[in-house]
């Protein structure tokens, strides 16, 4: 009896807990108070308090030699900076360049890019100083030495921007001692002169990876610099604990008056995006950083509380299928085109709710040279049936259609399957990791005909998706069509010293005029990002180039 | 005895070593490549060729997994290809969030499912047996990312009792209750099962009608007679669990936003990190090993008649 006694003392315990938790179900509410109504962009600043902000994982590293992914630089954006960056709008206006440690934006009109347009003067702002405990000023060797930092560091990604400045590659081979086009002429001019005259470089010179650190704490911390970083942005890195989370304060030395809004910004770095959007229901979090879940959207926007705190902003980006101009029979301009007229562009937008929206061409709108009124293909499959009859394919083909595992892709190819075999293309669909997947397309002898892939902008300019992806193909690169048009080329080719910025967005369109006639793509959507802040958020504005910027946003409480 | 056990360590030395070499095979018979995953789709083919040089992608395979075996002689896991730390430190660093998991799991699928196993097989065909028989179908079936998300909204978000998932550390235990649960709910169902029957089949024994007949009070019968011998399948399977929790339980991690192993493990396998993948099922395979070797020796203590040599 005293056996059963025990048990049952056991079970008496563990099915009071569960009374105890259904009874506080029935008579548990959400008490959440009712706050002011959500201010963005506009709005007065609140000082002090702390940003709550939820990433399901933690970045790779903080490195800005080596970062480059949205949720590494929305993190080191607290920390580091360099000579420019952008104007902190949302929308088109953020894509202008503005100065950051620099005094102004080089121009030929203020002496900055010199007549021949191949050397650049940067003057650096005074009194900016580096976070403790290094606290010293920032000078212009400062900025020499995290260059070449940079172009040393093995895995750094993104050097390829920067080998046009003279001297670049011979210090990259290790046959000279420093870059000797990056010149320091006083403790706050930097000259720097490039081989030939490059549209672009402006916007190279305003992406993370040329941001300025001391060379005294790489130094001292070593490897550690991936997790320890330390520069001169408004908030220092107090600590980082791995897969928890990622703390910055209030960097006392900032040298922007007023700025810093909030004392504190916490990255949660445990929460899956479920759960982030219960908690920020609950007010433990403020901002989702990696947006709303899919399957939440909906609902969310529906919800009469919480639809006016979902933030939709378009990604300047593009999602397509890419048809590689040597694999037969997509070797045929028809049969490209013909997958062009059979995809039901509208249906898929759909299929991915909030997620996308409409695009025709290549250059997503908020790219210049984007054309708002350009329509290149319209859904019609009877049109592709007779373009596959017209190139010898009456009753269609067969073909395996390419894709990686990971959310929307899957989603994607399903529905692309479905259109081909409306016209009579029978594609089955071969889905793998994205590791794997990225690098077999890039291969000419993997000879993958068709497959879905995308493109994020590095920077506003319409060379940054022409150039890697509709020129030049070789083994490895990201011209998964490799396709290459002789007229794209010379255009391409004379686009990149044409100074004038008008003749230049004109020979984008051009070239994009060119390639969609080729159709090597079928371009599917421009995606849009589902945002989300809680009540107490002030300053919420999703950035075109840099996403989600924590530390301009501020506590309406103030807590 | 003490033979016995040196003869088992030798043979966890070679499980190891064949875990490794297949791991090593394996993850080189995927055709990726971790350079690109490192540098990311937009990196030229120059960028990528620099990366493999530095992380030694470029030598042939019988070198790559002989120096990483010189390596783990030496105590060194090599670093991961993607943050540049120690694989040691990335393991470590998120092992104990692994543990914790592990334990309140271990903790509630006993708590659960000892009594209920218990009384199942005493009150055999009782309606609890059968409420009991029909609750673990239910929980045994029931997936554990439902479930925990099941949990989490009624006991974290309807009701704020627990937390919304996340981690603080060993500090803030209440963080492992509602995963623990989720595990627990879905172990005990094992348990109880296990139980039930592997005491019906004693509770027919010779002994235990001795035991009563002998007039032995209940208490001393279930504990002493029946228990001690229904025990092993139970240690058997406990033994299995701890190796199989704290290998890592990747979907409660996922659901609960627990940085353990095995969430590290799963974005390692993404991103083809080879020394961090090889690293943590290295690691894992020895806890499996090790649980297993330790409920062997277990099995002595519980049952004399058990004699190794």
């Amino acid at each position: 009896m005293k056996v059963r006694r025990s048990v049952a003392m056991v079970l008496v315990l563990l099915t009071a807990v569960a009374a105890l938790a259904l009874g506080l179900t029935a008579c548990g509410s959400s008490s959440s108070s009712g706050s002011t109504a959500a201010a963005t962009a506009s709005g007065t600043p609140v000082k002090g308090g702390t940003l709550t902000v939820t990433f399901q994982g933690e970045p790779t590293e903080l490195d800005p030699a080596v970062a480059w992914e949205v949720t590494s630089w929305g993190i080191m954006r607290l920390c580091y900076q360099g000579l420019l960056t952008y104007a902190p709008k949302p929308g088109a206006a953020g894509a202008e360049l503005a100065p950051e440690l620099a005094t102004e934006v080089p121009s030929a009109t203020n002496g900055g890019i010199s007549a021949d347009a191949k050397t650049y003067t940067f003057h650096i702002r005074k009194g900016v100083m580096f976070q403790a405990p290094v606290s010293r000023e920032v000078t212009a060797q400062d900025f020499k030495y995290s260059f070449e930092r940079m172009m040393k560091e093995p895995l750094a990604p993104a050097t390829f921007f920067y080998t046009g400045v003279v001297g670049a590659q011979a210090f990259m081979d290790g046959k000279a001692k420093e870059i000797t086009g990056y010149k320091v002429v006083d403790d706050h001019t930097i000259q720097i002169t490039i081989a030939k005259p490059d549209g672009t470089f402006l916007y190279a010179m305003a992406m993370m990876f040329t941001d300025v650190l001391p060379k005294e704490w790489v130094d001292k911390v070593g490897k550690q610099i991936k997790r320890k970083p330390l520069g001169t942005g408004p908030f220092v890195i107090d600590h980082w604990t791995p897969g928890q989370e990622i703390v910055g304060t209030r960097n006392p030395n900032y040298w922007e008056a007023g700025k810093p809004y909030v004392d504190t910004i916490k990255f949660d770095l445990t929460a899956n995006p479920s759960t982030a959007l219960l908690r920020l229901k609950t007010g433990d979090v403020d901002v989702l950083g990696d947006g709303i879940p899919a399957a939440d959207y909906l609902r969310t926007t529906q919800d009469p509380t919480w639809g006016k705190y979902v933030y939709d902003a378009s990604e300047i980006a593009t999602f397509y299928v890419f048809m590689n101009v040597n694999e037969k029979p997509f070797t045929d301009a028809k049969v490209r085109q013909a997958v062009n007229y059979a995809i039901d562009t509208a249906r898929l937008q759909k299929l991915l709710g909030g997620q996308a929206k409409a695009l025709n061409q290549i250059l997503p709108e908020g790219m210049p040279a984007h054309q708002a009124d350009k329509q290149y293909y319209t859904y019609d499959p009877t049109k592709a049936k007779q373009l596959l009859a017209d190139a010898g394919f009456p009753n269609g083909f067969k073909v395996t259609f390419y894709g990686h595992n990971v959310d929307p892709f899957p989603k994607l190819a399903q529905a692309v399957q479905n259109d081909l075999k409306a016209v009579g293309i029978d594609a089955s669909i071969k889905l793998m990791d994205k590791a794997t997947y990225w690098n077999l397309i890039s291969l000419p002898q993997s000879h993958v005909g068709i497959g879905l892939t995308d493109w994020y902008m590095d920077f506003p300019d319409p060379s940054d998706f022409i150039g890697p992806l509709f020129t030049h193909p070789i083994e490895g690169g990201s011209n998964a069509s490799f396709y290459s048009n002789p007229e794209v080329e010379k255009l391409y080719a004379a686009s990149q010293s044409e100074l004038d910025p008008a003749k230049r967005l004109a020979m984008f369109q051009q070239m994009q005029d060119l390639i969609m006639a080729d159709a090597p793509a079928a371009i599917l959507y421009q995606p849009v990002f589902n945002g989300m802040y809680g009540k107490d958020v002030g300053g919420f504005y999703y950035h075109p180039v840099w996403a989600l910027q924590f530390q301009e946003m501020w506590k309406l409480d103030g807590k | 005895m003490s033979k016995y056990i040196v003869r088992r360590l030798l043979w966890m030395v070679v499980v190891l070593f064949f875990v490794s070499i297949i791991t090593f095979l394996l993850a080189f018979a995927v055709p990726g490549d971790p350079a690109k995953s490192i540098a990311g789709t937009h990196a030229t083919p120059e960028v990528l060729q620099r990366i493999r040089t530095e992380l030694g992608l470029d030598q042939p395979l019988w070198k790559q997994y002989g120096l990483y075996l010189w390596h783990l002689i030496h105590g060194n896991m090599g670093y991961s290809y993607e943050t540049q730390l120690p694989v040691t430190t990335a393991i470590l660093e998120r092992f104990p969030a692994t543990v914790m998991i592990a334990v309140f799991g271990i903790f509630f699928e006993l708590l659960i499912g000892i009594p209920v196993g218990m009384i199942s097989a005493l009150r055999q065909y009782s309606v609890r047996d059968r409420a009991f028989t029909a609750l673990s179908l239910i929980f045994l079936s029931l997936p554990g990312f439902f479930l925990g998300m099941m949990l989490m909204y009624f006991l974290a978000y309807q009701v704020q009792i627990f937390p919304l998932g996340g981690y603080e550390g060993w500090t803030a235990p209440l963080y492992g209750i509602l995963p623990g649960l989720t595990l627990g709910l879905g172990g005990a169902a094992w348990y109880s099962r296990m139980l039930r029957s592997s005491m019906l089949d004693i509770l027919s024994a010779d002994y235990v009608k001795a035991a009563r007949a002998k007039g032995l009070p209940e208490r001393t019968v279930v504990w002493r007679h029946i228990m001690r011998n229904a025990w092993s399948p139970i240690v058997t399977l406990l033994g299995m669990d701890v190796g199989w929790f704290l290998g890592g339980v990747l979907v409660i991690e996922v659901v609960f936003g627990i940085p353990g192993i095995g969430w590290q493990a799963w974005n390692a396998i993404q991103t083809q990190d080879l020394p961090l993948i090889m690293g943590t099922v290295l690691f894992a395979a020895l806890l499996v090993t090790v649980s297993n070797f330790v409920v062997d020796l277990a099995y002595t203590w519980l049952d004399p008649r058990v004699k190794y040599s």
